[in-house]
């Protein structure tokens, strides 16, 4: 069972002003949530900066295009790390959003222990083959990067002739390269998570994958001033550091996301709800003059953001426009209220009135507000996120029925008569395990779908328990039927994660999978991302954060939402 | 070479489902594999040779009596959960319970149901005597007899042998389960303990260290046996098609 922490157990008057899962628990409301202090990129930073993490390019022997090997040795507060970069130079058409594609314009592992020439070596031979490919034990994990079509070449060239690169330019695109993904965890036989010694430094959740965003970012700008050296010679000059400051990591995300989500009920439980309960307790919490003061620059910085650089186009999400506006009606509210503002009457009018958007910036931003809050709310986010599996099967048909009838009524409730209501299933593709989903009945492989369907699930579930004797115990019911078994420990555990369940039929026609991608990418981290279909989006993750020396002296800044920047 | 722990997760996965079990019944039959792996190296090399003939049909399964199962020739990945829930159930109403199985495959998948016993407070004791092909592959692997007991404080007591202990008489064929309620039966844990001579005595300590150690440092498997397990799972991939293509969003 789960055991509750201080925070947890905080204060009443928090406990009860903390929104209800029906509220928060849904792709649109999900969708709508922003990063915050406590988006795992975030914590990665502050901790990165807190211990003073040193970055050093050991090796970096790639030529005039930048093709070639890049070490980087990263020392974090136990013990070192390093960072392998296979860099290449693909043609413009070769490059791709997606993981199906077999060679990039950069291949990396980020590894544990020592850094041997054959070791190298066979790991670059180890990424040709992306199905049976093998890290060693030593390994966190493989990640690839394709550099951006829009403003690489720009970038370089720019730099060469002796100038900066254009800023409007940098800032439509965000970015110098675009992750594509990260395998570790076990992937590939790379070390497993859970295998890690709690006090490592990159044992905490998503460090290593996160980590290795910010390696290429790193890469990228020492990449762009060794190309423009190369060719420019001793006209060349390096990115401005405002620039390089400015610029973050790209990333492309797509339907991969959602089965995820689903499989971790406890994973978006703990994100959640620690989200939630700082929120609550921040709002109880007294508006005075510097607060007010801070917040207002938060809101005008954001509102900034959402208007300058990558565009967030309307429709599946609110889009730039929609929520530049509704930030500035916020402000415009801050700065009416004056000395009279108190947080949750502020909440409350933003509830009511403002996009759900803008009222999630708000929340983010008064977590911004109060970080000593957000210290017992990492604590939860750590607990265990294993998958329920043992089940009780002393418990009654009739007790868990009763259960599924109150946790699970969003799902029963679901008509999924229609063909439509039953549309799509998710599976893994041939190339290169992509995650694609197909429409039942037309696309083969169906019968290996890949779990999403939690109400379904809990239907049959619910089904099977109506047909049974109410007294009978659920041993007699799994042994006749144990297809049930996962339903069953499922619905059992669910009382430990209440916001962990998406609220939604997620196989439904309608569904939008752009929802739950952009939520989880904003739990890493992520600011501002533009969906590129329903089924896939980019966006940026870093932007403003503090460089590797800034990172090496302690400072970790104030950098969300950053602003133009001003060259000297 | 070396798997990760995790990654057996998916290997293992896909090739079940491939293999016919039913998707709600794969986390459960991972978990038994990985315990044997983690505990006895008994996960890639078992799986391999038994993975050609894994029956899997949960309605070839029957309850011969309250307490008496009909495996039907089933694996022990299916009817090993349903072993321990039943044993569960009687434990709790009866303070000790006894289940047998006969005509079930696989048998060295079973050792997990103790643990998992264990961890709900109870004590549990597996006999097993393979039959069969899968005795021939225990023999060669481990051991095609085996008793394996877990008490409540996680010591895990382990035999070579389908052994009597008190309170629990293995049958001469297929599995018999002995579970108890500490609440109701509060010496059952010490009897066995003092019963256990030539046992191989794990502590918990033992097998928490052991565990990390899997984690961190993966399993040694043959890579032969790997290559035809991941065969395996692939097969559940789809191949690529434009009309495939279009559902990734491209």
């Amino acid at each position: 069972m789960k055991k509750a922490t201080s925070f947890e157990a905080g204060s009443m008057a928090a406990a009860r002003a903390v929104r209800p899962p029906a509220d928060i628990a849904t792709p649109e409301a999900l969708s709508a949530l922003k990063a915050s202090r406590l988006s795992f990129l975030r914590i990665l930073i502050a901790r990165m900066a807190k211990e003073r993490w040193r970055i050093a390019k050991q090796r970096f022997d790639l030529d005039d295009c930048g093709r070639g090997v890049a070490v980087y040795r990263i020392d974090a507060a136990d013990q070192p790390l390093h960072f392998v970069v296979f860099s290449d130079q693909l043609e413009e058409a070769a490059r791709t959003d997606r993981i199906i594609a077999n060679h990039y314009d950069g291949e990396a592992f980020l590894c544990f222990g020592d850094l041997t020439p054959e070791r190298i070596a066979a790991q670059r031979g180890e990424f040709a083959d992306f199905l049976y490919g093998r890290a060693d034990i030593e390994t966190l994990g493989w990640t690839r990067v394709n550099r951006s079509g829009r403003i690489f070449d720009h970038v370089v060239d720019a730099l060469a002739g002796g100038r900066q690169p254009d800023i409007d330019r940098l800032m439509e695109a965000g970015y110098l390269l675009r992750n594509n993904g990260y395998w570790g965890n076990g992937r590939h036989g790379s070390a497993s998570f859970a295998g890690l010694p709690a006090d490592t430094a990159i044992a905490e959740p998503y460090h290593a994958d996160l980590l290795t965003l910010y390696l290429w970012r790193q890469f990228s700008h020492d990449l762009v001033d060794h190309m423009a050296a190369r060719r420019g010679g001793a006209d060349a000059v390096p990115l401005h550091r405002a620039l390089k400051r400015y610029l973050g990591v790209g990333n492309a995300s797509g339907l991969g996301l959602i089965p995820f989500v689903i499989r971790h009920p406890q994973r978006i439980h703990n994100w959640c709800a620690a989200r939630e309960s700082v929120i609550a307790r921040a709002k109880s919490m007294p508006a005075d003059a510097a607060t007010i003061a801070r917040l207002a620059q938060i809101i005008a910085r954001a509102v900034a953001y959402y208007a300058e650089g990558i565009q967030v186009r309307a429709g599946i999400f609110a889009g730039s426009a929609r929520l530049t506006t509704d930030l500035e009606r916020l402000a415009a509210r801050i700065a009416a209220q004056g000395d009279a503002l108190s947080w949750s009457r502020l909440c409350q009018w933003a509830t009511d009135a403002l996009h759900p958007e803008a009222l999630e910036t708000l929340h983010s931003a008064l977590i911004e507000l109060y970080p000593d809050l957000c210290g017992d709310a990492l604590a939860a986010m750590r607990q265990s996120a294993s998958p329920p599996e043992a089940v009780d099967p002393e418990q009654s048909t009739a007790e868990l029925l009763a259960i599924l009838e109150v946790r699970y009524d969003w799902a029963l409730a679901i008509d999924r008569a229609a063909l439509q209501a039953r549309r799509h299933f998710w599976y893994l593709s041939a190339d290169n395990l992509e995650p694609r989903h197909g429409v039942r009945g037309a696309d083969p492989m169906e019968e290996y779908e890949t779990f999403v369907d939690v109400a379904g699930m809990m239907q049959s579930l619910r089904d099977a328990l109506r047909a049974a004797p109410p007294g009978q115990t659920l041993d007699r019911l799994l042994f006749a039927r144990p297809d049930l078994r996962q339903a069953v420990a499922r619905a059992q555990a669910s009382h430990g994660y209440p916001y962990g369940e998406v609220r939604a039929n997620i196989i439904d026609a309608d569904f939008e999978p752009c929802h739950l991608i952009r939520f989880l990418l904003t739990a890493y981290g992520m600011e501002k991302l533009d969906p590129q279909s329903r089924l896939w989006v980019r966006g940026t993750f870093l932007q403003g954060a503090p460089l590797a020396e800034d990172i090496a002296a302690g400072d970790e800044g104030d950098w969300i939402y950053p602003q133009r920047p001003e060259l000297d | 070479m070396r798997l990760s722990h995790e990654e057996t997760t998916f290997w293992y996965g896909c090739a079940l489902r491939a293999a016919g079990l039913p998707a709600g019944a794969v986390n459960a039959a991972i978990a038994m594999i990985q315990w044997a792996e983690i505990r006895h190296g008994l996960g890639v090399a078992y799986f391999d040779r038994r993975a050609a003939t894994l029956a899997l049909d949960a309605g070839a399964m029957r309850l011969a009596a309250d307490n008496a199962i009909d495996g039907g020739g089933q694996s022990s990945l299916l009817v090993g959960p349903a072993l321990l829930d039943i044993a569960i159930v009687a434990a709790k109403t009866q303070g000790r319970a006894t289940v047998s199985a006969v005509k079930i495959g696989d048998a060295g998948w079973l050792g997990q149901v103790c643990d998992v016993a264990a961890a709900r407070g109870l004590a549990a004791v597996l006999s097993f005597t393979a039959q069969g092909t899968d005795a021939v592959d225990l023999a060669q692997l481990y051991s095609a007899r085996r008793t394996i007991a877990a008490l409540p404080d996680g010591t895990a007591v382990e035999l070579n042998t389908a052994v009597a202990l008190p309170g629990h008489a293995p049958a001469a064929q297929g599995v018999t389960l002995t579970v108890a309620d500490p609440a109701s039966d509060a010496g059952f844990a010490a009897q066995i303990l003092a019963a256990a001579e030539g046992a191989t005595i794990r502590s918990r300590g033992d097998i928490a260290a052991r565990t990390r150690d899997a984690m961190r440092h993966g399993v040694d498997v043959d890579a032969a046996a790997w290559r035809r397990l991941a065969h395996r799972a692939f097969a559940v991939l789809a191949q690529s098609t434009e009309q495939s293509l279009r559902g990734a969003g491209a």
